[in-house]
């Protein structure tokens, strides 16, 4: 038994290790001689926890991707309108059943929402028609308004889709459930 | 023994929480990025020329952020003129109102230039999303164009939102001098 356990403690820390330097060498492309990779970088402003994304969201959904997507020129920039799915409105039109998703293309901080993904998204209105969509929403401060919703034990909770701002996933910590209810507040 | 495996295995969870944490977010510090940039020998007199759409003119902040990268003490340098044509230019920046876009600034359209090395095309300024520093907007991005990446360290110019600095902090300088000599 003891072997058993031994034996699998090295084969899970072998794994961790491959995978720790495999995460480390997709962060950063910092040495040369590496395959040369197109980078694209914005700056953002950093929101200051739940109550600037409560304030500065007049949406905040909980929505499902699809695979329905577009690019777009705007204004000589290539963005990407994503149709996802919402299956709560936390605040907002209640009658919200489907909504287009404005975001940069090309922008690791705006990857958009997967097929069949689960997410929590603080929106703001994009302000005008793109691409000859005429209602579209803006996730806020890049991925800073985009969360996965995560089952583990029966209990969802949420993790970022990408940007980590440490002070919003202190107040969205713990049961999504509980989570909600602060938003809705 | 039994305690001492549970204590590896703990580690070992803990260590792969971490781990798949750290893989979503900026490096602590910053970092060069030495498939994107320029090679050293033509990293000085980059061409590049400002295009305005719309009212908000970033000119003062552009020429701020062209003189710092003049001044700095690694062997780079930009060359602000406004007789190029966009053939000549390595950097094309923009400004305009894009309101749906969240973000200040965006570099980025790469070009590639020898077998391994690309070089940042453009540079986009967002008048529709106001910052009180537009200048370290304007300079964060030419510092992408050279290489540098985002990051966590509040206390740099490379800090990838929230910029408190509007000069290239020591930590960039050091990385450039490394990359590109000194004058």
């Amino acid at each position: 038994m003891k072997k058993v356990l031994l034996v699998g403690s090295l084969i899970i820390c072998m794994g961790v290790s491959s995978y720790s330097l495999a995460a480390k060498t997709n962060k950063v492309n910092n040495k040369p001689n590496n395959k040369p990779k197109m980078a694209f970088h914005a700056s953002y402003k950093k929101i200051d926890g739940l109550k600037e994304l409560k304030e500065k969201g007049t949406t905040i959904v909980e929505v499902v991707g699809t695979d329905k997507y577009k690019i777009v020129d705007y204004k000589g920039i290539p963005f990407r309108v994503s149709t996802v799915k919402v299956t709560e409105v936390l605040k907002g039109d209640n009658q919200l059943s489907e909504i287009n998703i404005l975001q940069t293309e090309g922008l690791d901080t705006e990857a958009p929402p997967a097929n069949g993904e689960k997410l929590l998204m603080f929106l703001r209105d994009s302000g005008e028609s793109v691409g000859g969509f005429n209602s579209l929403y803006t996730p806020l401060g890049g991925s800073q308004g985009m969360y996965k919703i995560k089952v583990k034990n029966n209990k969802k909770y949420l993790e970022p889709h990408y940007m980590i701002n440490d002070t919003i996933l202190k107040d969205l910590s713990g049961d999504f459930n509980d989570v909600k209810i602060k938003i809705k507040k | 023994m039994k305690k001492k495996i549970y204590k590896t295995f703990c580690l070992v969870m803990v260590f792969t929480l971490l781990s798949s944490f750290q893989a979503f977010c900026y490096p602590q510090n910053a970092t060069m990025n030495y498939s994107n940039g320029f090679p050293s020998g033509y990293s000085t007199g980059i061409r590049m020329k400002y295009y305005q759409y719309g009212t908000m003119n970033w000119s003062s902040y552009v020429n701020d952020a062209v003189s710092k990268i003049n001044s700095c003490p690694a062997n780079i340098s930009l060359s602000n003129q406004s007789y190029y044509t966009y053939n000549q230019l390595q950097i094309a920046v923009s400004s305009n109102y894009w309101e749906g876009g969240d973000w200040w600034g965006v570099a980025g359209e790469c070009e590639q230039i020898t077998n391994d090395l690309y070089a940042q095309k453009k540079v986009y300024l967002n008048s529709s999303y106001s910052t009180n520093m537009p200048n370290a907007v304007a300079l964060h991005e030419f510092l992408h164009a050279f290489g540098i990446n985002d990051c966590e360290n509040v206390y740099s110019i490379a800090h990838g939102y929230a910029l408190k600095y509007n000069y290239i902090t020591s930590d960039v300088n050091s990385l450039l001098i490394n990359r590109y000599g000194r004058r």
